[in-house]
């Protein structure tokens, strides 16, 4: 499987940023974006219109931003750890937010790691290569669709 | 025998003493008296003798002289004998007049004498007749002599018998005089005795009344304080006490209280005994009477009622009533009935206000809960403001801060120095901001956070703080002395871990350019806290000290600096967002303890926070 990261995030903004920072951090891990909850599962659950997955393929790895339209990144998450085939798939939650309420109810849906949004730009390329680093390179991944 | 019987008995028979001895001396003097009277009797009978003797003699000298001088001369005396004789045989005669025997005698004498004058004159006439031999022939016949001596015998036998009586007399004179002496002295003396006696009684006699008397006494006193004390009682204590008949209610006292409570006098009550009852309220009058009557006796009745006052008022009274007893009977029932009227006044708001009260409670339960609820929705509100600052003031933040500096990398070219000086301040400030919203957030955080004390190693929080601070380039080339072991504290880690990397970070950062910066951090015993809302009494405490060789701080601004905001330079001078110690004090404080600063300026800094010690 390619690797591909899944970012979900609902400021245009931020999206630029984060994929400036993987640009700068020099990782060409290719990064598919949607841009609220409902996306989202859609994307995973292989619905329209990410039901080709030679265009949108499955992720290794899934940012998710906590605050979002329609669905919130814990409902997403919820949703995905419930699903049977995917309910593995490694999330790292990439939030402004360090509030406790966050941070525990995430961690207790299933959540892989959490991390905060830096406002220094720099910061945020040090994440990236960090994820990069872990998730990508050094993690063993589960395997999906199995028991 | 009572005493006064025995006195008089005594003084009784003491007077009969004297009586008596007064008897016995009068007839012992009388006696006595007689007796000398007769003895001195006897002597002159004696005298008058020898007088008689004497005469006889003077007579017979007379002739003798007259015979043998034969001078007239010499019959004087004998004519004189004459004369006096007759006279003293008289008085002899007259003296033993009691005694026959001495009569006859002096018959006797009187012959011999008259014998004998007879003869002397015989010869006295001899002589002058006859001459001188003749007369002495007649006395030498010596008849003169035998007469004379005859005379001598008689008298001499009357001067025995008389001296036999003046012995018998005089001895019973003396026996006599003893006698009186001894019935005197013996009178007296038991008269002396029973006076003694008779006084001793009368002492006695005394000292009983004056016992009587004192016993007397102190009981009027028992009685004159009980009396009083009675009066007293009853005439200050306003409740009514009263005595009465048992069977027919009868009130035997009353008192005064009674007037100012039933507003009726004594007297009245005293002439009609039902005024007491007919004072009662008609609804209360039957079960009152009743309950009197079947409890009195047993000692348990005790009943509230109404009153009516003369002027119509209407009083509460309780009445409470307690038999007397003698021999196992009651004879009287005494009682104590008090004016309850403002008490009954208070139960009636008392319950009023129970009932009100359960109305109140429920009204106020309901505002509280109100109270409560808006406290809640403020609460909550505050942490979705928190929350959505988290979230909503950073995205900005984010964007003005990567885009700054993604112009300055990307179009570094097309900028001149003053453009990339001003795109280095938009980035500075972004981050600056980011700072300031981290700091605030923290600082809400901890009002809001529910506090649980666990005990925390302060060696383990330094180090992670110490840890934190490298990794952010803070503690570049400081020198970090921590004095190990410190010890274990009451505290909350994460706000322990924020407090410490606040203080350490600020000690590192405030110092002059030219020193190198040299950080102390050590654990001492603290102040025992005084008594506080939430913290026991003179609890033991840790003081953990930060102390810097920084720039100082003027005593004037070393309580500012805890506050929210409160800098005391530029931020281009020493970077920071004023929040720091703010949230130290408030961490600090939320955990138990205190914070402080000890520090001159330019002599550096020592921070030290107390914090509880743990109890074992």
């Amino acid at each position: 499987m390619q690797e591909t990261i899944l970012l979900v995030e609902d400021n245009p903004r931020d999206v630029i940023l984060i994929q400036r920072a993987f640009r700068r951090a020099e990782i060409t891990v290719p990064i598919q974006v949607v841009t609220d909850g409902d996306a989202a599962v859609a994307y995973l659950s292989g619905q329209e219109p990410y039901n080709n997955r030679v265009d949108h393929p499955l992720p290794e790895l899934v940012l998710l931003d906590l605050k979002l339209p329609r669905r919130s990144g814990a409902e997403v998450l919820t949703w995905l750890r419930q699903q049977p085939v995917i309910k593995r798939l490694p999330v790292v939650v990439l939030t402004a937010s360090r509030e406790y309420a966050d941070l525990n109810q995430v961690y207790d849906l299933g959540v892989n790691a959490y991390m905060v949004k830096p406002v220094a730009f720099d910061d945020l390329v040090e994440i990236v290569k960090t994820l990069n680093l872990h998730w990508l390179i050094f993690n063993e991944k589960p395997q999906l669709g199995s028991a | 025998m009572k005493l006064s019987r025995l006195i008089n008995l005594g003084l009784g028979a003491t007077l009969t003493f004297l009586v008596i001895n007064a008897i016995v001396s009068y007839r012992n003097m009388v006696q006595l008296y007689e007796n000398e009277r007769w003895v001195s009797h006897t002597h002159q009978v004696l005298a008058e003798l020898k007088e008689t003797l004497s005469t006889l003699k003077d007579a017979e000298t007379g002739q003798r002289g007259y015979l043998l001088t034969n001078n007239a001369l010499y019959l004087e005396p004998y004519e004189a004998a004459l004369t006096r004789i007759n006279q003293q045989v008289n008085t002899l005669r007259q003296l033993t007049s009691d005694n026959p025997r001495q009569q006859q005698r002096i018959q006797t004498l009187d012959r011999s004498i008259t014998t004998k004058l007879a003869d002397l004159q015989r010869t006295i006439s001899l002589k002058r007749t006859q001459g001188a031999d003749a007369a002495l022939q007649a006395v030498k016949t010596t008849r003169g002599k035998q007469i004379m001596d005859d005379l001598r015998r008689q008298v001499a036998e009357m001067e025995a018998e008389e001296n036999q009586l003046l012995q018998q007399r005089s001895r019973v004179s003396r026996s006599s005089l003893g006698f009186t002496l001894l019935t005197f002295t013996l009178a007296n003396v038991t008269g002396l005795l029973f006076l003694g006696l008779v006084y001793h009684l009368i002492q006695r006699n005394n000292l009983q009344r004056q016992r009587e008397s004192e016993k007397q006494q102190q009981l009027l006193i028992q009685v004159t304080t009980s009396e009083e004390l009675f009066r007293q009682l009853t005439e200050t204590i306003q409740e009514v006490f009263w005595i009465s008949e048992p069977t027919m209610g009868d009130v035997l006292y009353v008192s005064p209280a009674y007037e100012t409570v039933w507003g009726r006098s004594r007297e009245e009550l005293s002439q009609n005994f039902l005024s007491w009852s007919q004072a009662i309220h008609p609804d209360d009058r039957e079960r009152v009477g009743q309950a009197y009557l079947e409890n009195a006796l047993k000692g348990t009745y005790d009943e509230e009622y109404r009153i009516y006052r003369p002027d119509g008022t209407v009083r509460w009274i309780r009445d409470r009533g307690f038999p007397v007893q003698k021999e196992g009977v009651v004879v009287r029932i005494t009682g104590i009935a008090e004016d309850i009227t403002d008490r009954k006044a208070s139960e009636a708001e008392i319950r009023q206000l129970n009932q009100t009260l359960e109305q109140r409670v429920k009204e106020r339960t309901a505002q509280l809960l109100a109270a409560n609820q808006q406290l809640q929705d403020v609460n909550d509100e505050l942490g979705a403001f928190t929350y959505s600052v988290s979230h909503d003031l950073r995205a900005p933040l984010r964007t003005m801060q990567g885009f700054a500096q993604a112009l300055l990398e990307d179009y570094s070219d097309r900028l001149d120095d003053a453009g990339k000086e001003y795109m280095g301040y938009v980035i500075e400030s972004a981050v600056q901001m980011d700072s300031l919203i981290t700091d605030l957030l923290a600082y809400s955080r901890l009002s809001r956070t529910q506090i649980e004390l666990q005990p925390v190693d302060l060696n383990e929080v330094v180090t992670e703080a110490l840890r934190q601070l490298k990794a952010q380039n803070q503690a570049g080339h400081v020198e970090i002395r921590v004095e190990t072991p410190l010890p274990i504290v009451m505290a909350q880690r994460p706000i322990l871990l924020q407090v410490l990397t606040n203080l350490l970070s600020n000690a590192v950062k405030f110092v002059p350019p030219s020193k190198p910066p040299i950080v102390q951090v050590w654990a001492e015993v603290g102040e025992p806290l005084p008594a506080t809302q939430g913290a026991t009494p003179n609890v033991a405490t840790v003081r953990l000290s930060v102390s810097d060789n920084g720039i100082g701080i003027a005593p004037e601004h070393q309580d500012r600096i805890f506050r929210v905001f409160e800098r005391l330079h530029g931020i281009e001078v020493y970077p920071g967002t004023g929040v720091g110690l703010a949230i130290v004090r408030k961490g600090v404080e939320r955990m138990g303890g205190r914070s402080g600063v000890k520090s001159q300026v330019g002599q550096g800094s020592q921070f030290w926070i107390e914090l509880l010690k743990t109890t074992n």
